[in-house]
């Protein structure tokens, strides 16, 4: 939040992600912890959490689930 | 097909910071506006208002909040 004080409001456009196993990350589970103990809103912490990279990666989706659940809807 | 670019310092031996700044994004953005492009890192830690400000103006242009070291 100190870097990105009004992330909720690019919420729709941004992505959680680790760097593991990158320098400083030595395992994910303690980052999603700190994540959640951000004072970010429930509606914009499912957007970056879960929704927008289902919507980006549809076929991710797929994988894990078994099934597509959001449709691929960008154009090139 | 989404396209992943590193934004943002990286301390690894050898690394090069020279290209790592967000804003050499904003053409991809001008010339490719139906890109999906997603800034890695969100341009930690020295130019993440460049990052912010990249999201905000292009359509299609994402960001993640990977590997972002804590302030102290």
């Amino acid at each position: 939040m100190e870097y990105f004080p009004r992330i909720e409001d690019v919420a729709d456009k941004v992505l959680w992600g680790t760097d593991w196993p990158g320098p400083g990350v030595p395992e994910i589970k303690g980052n999603i912890e700190k994540f959640n103990a951000l004072p970010i809103g429930a509606a914009a912490s499912g957007k970056i959490l879960y929704d927008n990279a289902a919507r980006l990666f549809p076929r991710l989706i797929e994988l894990v689930h078994g099934f597509q659940i959001v449709k691929h809807d960008f154009t090139l | 097909m989404p396209v992943m670019i590193h934004t943002g310092t990286s301390i690894f031996p050898g690394a090069r910071n020279l290209h790592a700044q967000p804003m050499l994004c904003d053409d991809v953005g001008i010339d490719y506006p139906n890109l999906v492009v997603i800034l890695a890192h969100g341009g930690r830690p020295l130019w993440m208002n460049e990052a912010f400000f990249l999201v905000r103006r292009h359509k299609n242009m994402y960001m993640d909040i990977s590997g972002i070291p804590r302030r102290n």
